[in-house]
Order: structure tokens, then sequence, then C-alpha cells
């Protein structure tokens, strides 16, 4: 028989005994052995790398201690959770990554779209000009984050640029770098630069599929150019623009590691540290491990909830009740 | 819109506020790039604001001779290429089953690894399995874990589903097993969407600092990004350089070119594809939108 020929699964029949299964099955593996010769490093590293992962949150729900491991440790139920909400810090980090990400989100959403519009007003015989902004736009993007923060760190100190140039208008120097009120500034200024020009893609997709009968009518009625943006360009988007948001809104909770970690110090910590820095420093600096990976549970099901919530917000409010789901 | 051929005063500022963005963009980069190759005389006294005062490669020379930093350099890019080699062997070997009809486990399997992309264990119990398996300080660990993306395999099955099957069938017909199929026939004929995974997976291991930051505590192992952290933001520049430096204000530039040197050579690989690669990851990310 040539390999594979006229092995089409069938449609189980739920009578089917035991015994006709595992025929099946092993016709199937003699058959299809490559496939499943295939498969197989894929699960085990799914299985290894994911979902193994998975069983060791229960720690969450335990008093983790090495010697004992994962499943030797004392249930000890939500009072890890309990400690997070009485922890003096509590209000501290949740009030920082909600107020960060609530900027970061209010500042850096709309950005993207605006850039769109306004590159889409570009004119046809300017297209170079418009591939070339794009092109540098999306740059940023693919800069480290360690970069940036070094760079902030180099261009925001007291001999920096940009102090030379604060010198050179105002006469004095300004200390930004370990300034708690610049924390923020410098957080949401360097996911602006970083974040503009990229987040624009999928608006500008949305834009290219918007037909250009839809201006040139306008324009035959009479439309001014605000009139176009407003009437055929933000309808055009807003499709995009609901399930772009409803994505965006966990990132009020989830406020990124890497950033905030790289441009906290010490001395900032009433502004800048935020749940997941906090995380890091209790569970792995300090070792609290049950304590760390009940609060970061506690995140993930906050951004959970929150992108649920705007999806079914999002769907209440515009009129073909739709969301993501 | 675009019958309208004529300027009016809103598009002189809009083209104008276009170019203001881009170099807003363009500015830091090139300042870091003038830093790092202008004269140590003209940096210590701080005339260099825009463009190269002079030229030199005196910091380049130096990290040339920093172990760390060329060490760091290596693992970098050892990790990026293994990390990106795994990535597409995974995607490959679970794309053509997952796409195959003779393979009946194709629906749950689909589902059981989708779920990966909507639970994640979080930070701590991640690190304690992973150290559970000793992989801590290992170039695996670093590696390993990224190739395990479903999102990926969603990318490349999909575009399998678009390859004939005539192709397979004719192939199979021939006697042809199903790892030559993968290998002669959707290999190659997946090209594009493997590049486009290539360059994702490339860019975020080159720039990934979370991972090693958790990881690695053996600076035998440190990536570059480690590296610009102690040098960047922990001012440990003097600590890597090789030589004696008195404190003075002249080896405080150096060293700040020496730092702008090595923000140059990170970001040089990058920008040195970015113009060629640059419609592959904006295809990707469009791909990535549609279907999510």
């Amino acid at each position: 028989m040539a390999i594979g020929a006229g092995v089409v699964p069938k449609k189980s029949d739920p009578r089917s005994r035991l015994h006709d299964w595992r025929e099946r099955l092993e016709k199937d593996l003699r058959n299809n052995w490559q496939l499943y010769v295939m498969i197989l490093p894929v699960l085990v590293g799914f299985f290894l790398f994911r979902f193994y992962p998975l069983y060791g949150l229960q720690i969450a729900f335990k008093d983790y201690n090495i010697v004992a491991g994962v499943r030797g440790s004392e249930w000890v139920g939500l009072e890890n959770f309990f400690k997070f909400v009485e922890d003096p810090f509590f209000f501290r980090v949740v009030k920082n990554t909600v107020v960060l990400g609530f900027w970061t989100l209010v500042i850096s959403y709309p950005l993207p779209i605006i850039f769109a519009v306004l590159l889409n007003e570009v004119k046809q015989q300017h297209g170079l000009f418009k591939r070339v902004t794009q092109s540098i736009s999306y740059l940023p993007h693919f800069v480290a984050v360690v970069v940036i923060v070094g760079l902030i760190y180099d261009f925001f100190s007291f001999d920096g640029i940009v102090n030379q140039i604060a010198v050179a208008l105002t006469g004095d120097t300004v200390r930004i770098l370990g300034a708690s009120e610049w924390f923020r500034p410098l957080y949401v200024g360097s996911v602006v630069w970083q974040g503009v020009g990229w987040g624009s893609i999928i608006y500008l997709a949305a834009l290219t599929g918007i037909p250009p009968e839809l201006y040139e009518a306008a324009i035959v009625d009479g439309a001014s150019r605000w009139q176009r943006i407003k009437y055929v360009t933000l309808p055009g988007l807003l499709p995009v623009i609901s399930v772009t948001l409803i994505l965006s809104v966990s990132s009020i909770i989830s406020v990124g590691f890497e950033r905030a970690f790289l441009l906290q110090q010490p001395a900032t910590y009433s502004v800048s540290d935020v749940i997941a820095t906090y995380v890091y420093r209790r569970g792995l600096i300090k070792f609290d491990f049950s304590y760390g990976a009940a609060i970061g549970l506690f995140d993930s099901v906050v951004a959970f909830a929150l992108v649920v919530a705007a999806n079914y917000i999002v769907k209440r409010t515009n009129e073909d009740r739709e969301g993501l789901w | 819109m675009h019958t309208l051929r004529k300027m009016r005063l809103f598009d002189y500022l809009n083209y104008l506020f276009l170019i203001g963005f881009s170099c807003l963009m363009l500015y830091p980069l090139l300042y870091v790039f003038s830093i790092s190759v202008s004269d140590g005389e003209a940096v210590w006294r701080q005339s260099v604001k825009l463009f190269p005062i002079g030229f030199n490669l005196d910091a380049y020379e130096a990290i040339a001779k920093a172990n760390a930093v060329v060490r760091a350099y290596r693992n970098s890019i050892l990790y990026t290429v293994l990390g990106t080699s795994f990535t597409l062997i995974v995607c490959l070997l679970a794309a053509y089953p997952l796409s195959e009809p003779r393979f009946r486990w194709r629906g749950p399997v689909s589902l059981i690894l989708g779920l990966t992309l909507f639970f994640s264990a979080g930070l701590i119990p991640t690190y304690l399995t992973y150290q559970s398996y000793g992989l801590l300080n290992t170039i695996w660990v670093i590696t390993l874990p990224v190739a395990f993306n479903f999102w990926f395999i969603i990318l490349v099955r999909a575009n399998i589903s678009t390859i004939p099957r005539e192709l397979k069938d004719a192939a199979r017909v021939d006697g042809a097993s199903d790892f030559r199929i993968l290998l002669q026939i959707i290999v190659p004929l997946s090209k594009p969407i493997l590049a486009t995974i290539a360059l994702f997976v490339a860019v975020a291991i080159w720039n990934d600092f979370f991972n090693p930051l958790l990881y690695l505590n053996n600076s035998e192992k440190f990536p570059l990004t480690i590296m610009l952290r102690r040098m960047l933001i922990r001012g440990a520049t003097g600590e890597v350089v090789q030589g004696n430096y008195a404190d003075t204000l002249q080896a405080k530039a150096f060293f700040r070119q020496v730092k702008m040197a090595t923000v140059i050579v990170t970001l040089g690989p990058i920008l040195l594809v970015y113009p060629f690669v640059q419609k592959y990851f904006v295809q990707g990310t469009l791909v990535g939108a549609i279907k999510g």
C-alpha cells in the first residue's frame, strides 16, 4: 500500500469498540509515524516551557520553601493575596502601575492614529516623502529598551545635552534623573518615541482599505479637508480603533517590566515602583517566591478582567455590537 | 482626495510637522553616532551637538579590546542565531502536521497549544520551573523557551494551507516521505513567512534584557543588553574598558564615547539590514493584526 493512501480518518463511531479503536490507532501510527515524530518534540517543548510552569502557579496558594519544593510546600489558601492587600506597599505599587499605565495609554494611544491620518494627507505625488517618513518613524521600535533608557541617562544627566540646552535657555541646570516628578514624563516620553511610528502601521493599512471614490465623492460634494478627515478617514479607521483600544486597556495594569525597572532608581520608587518590578524584587531578589507568584497572578487576573470589561463596553457602545468576541 | 494636487497652508504645516517628527526620531541616533566618532577633545568640551567634530575611532578600538564587550557581542550573536533557528524548526515541525488532514489529532493539539496564547504562569513559577530543570545560567534558557510560540506556528500553518494540495499529493505518489515534503516543498514555498518570523524573533532576542537578567548570573554568559546596562546605566564603563584611566574629565568624556560606540555596534546589525527587511516587518505585523 502506498504511504498514506486511503487513510483519511473516518468520523469516529461512538459505538466502535476499544479493539477497533486500537487497531485504527496502530494503523495510523504505522502509516503516519513521521507526522508523530514531527509533532512530538513540539509537544514536549510546549509542555516543559509553557504548561508545566502553570502547575507551579499553585505556589501562589502555598507557603513555598525550597526544601519541600512546589508539591511538598504547605497550602495556605489565599493568605498570600491577603498579605498583598495588607502590604504597606500595596497601595503604592498599584497606584504607580495604574497611573503610569493610564498616562501611557492616554498619551501614546491616540498619537499613532493622528500620525497615520496626517501621513494619509500627504499628496500622492509625494509618495517618496511619505515612504521615507514612514521608514524613519519605525526605526525607534528596533532600538532595545535598555539602549533607550541608557541614552536617557546620558541625555538627561547634569551635563547631558538636555541640560546644555536648558542652561543656554534659562541659565539653570535641572535635576531630571533621580527626580520623582520627572520619572513619569521620561517613561511615557520614551514609550511614545519608540512606539508612535510602529503603532501607526495598522492604521495606515486600514486607511489603504478606504475606497478612493469616497474621497472623490466628498470633494465633489464640497467637503473641506477637516470634513473629509472627520466623515471619511476616521469612520474608516473606527473598526481598527475599537479593536486596538480593547487590547490596550489591559496595559493599564500590566506596565512592562523592562522599561520601568531600568529607568527607576531607589530614589524614585515612590512613583516608579510598579507591580512588575515589585514582584521581581520581592519574589526573586528577596526569595519570597509564593508572595511574588501571588502578586503576579493578581496582576494577570485584573488585566484579563479589564480586557473583558473593555470588550463589553465597546460592544455596548458601538452600533454593530461588535467587539473582539 | 488626491485629485487636488495644489498645496495649501495645511499641507505646508503638515509636511513641516512630519519633517520635524522625522528629525525627532533620527536626532538621538545621529547624536550618539557623532559622539562616538568625534575628537576626544570636542567631546569633553561638549561642543558636539549634532554632527561629528573631527574624527577618531579610539572608542571603537577600546571596545574591540574590551574582552567583556567582545564576549557579550559573541554571546548575543550566538543566542540570536540559535534562538531564531530553534523557533523556525519548531514552527515547521508543528505547522506541517497541524495542516495535514492525515494527522487526526490536529484539532485537539491546536486547541491545547492555543491555550498558551491566553495563559502564562508568570515570572516566579516560570523561573522556579526552569530552575528545577537545571536550565539557569545556560544558553538553553535564553534560546529554547522562546522557540515555543504558538503565534508563529499559526502564521506558518496559515501559509502552508495556501500551498496547493496537488503539490504534496504528487510528491507523495512519487514516494516522498513527509520529512522530504516538508524540506523540499514546504520550506521553499514558505520562505517569506519564515523570513518574517526569523526577523521578529532575531530582533526580540538581540534586544532582550529581561530573560538574561532573570536567568543568567555568570558574566561569561551575559549578552550585550546586560553589558549595556552596566555601562550606560550603572556607569561602570571604566571597569569594562581595559587600561588605566585617571579620574579626569578627559577620561570621563572618553568613557562616554565608549558607551556611545557600544550603542552603535549594538544597533549596527539592525540598522544595516533595516532598509532591506523593513517591508517584511510591516507585512508580519499586518498578518498578525488581521489574523488576530
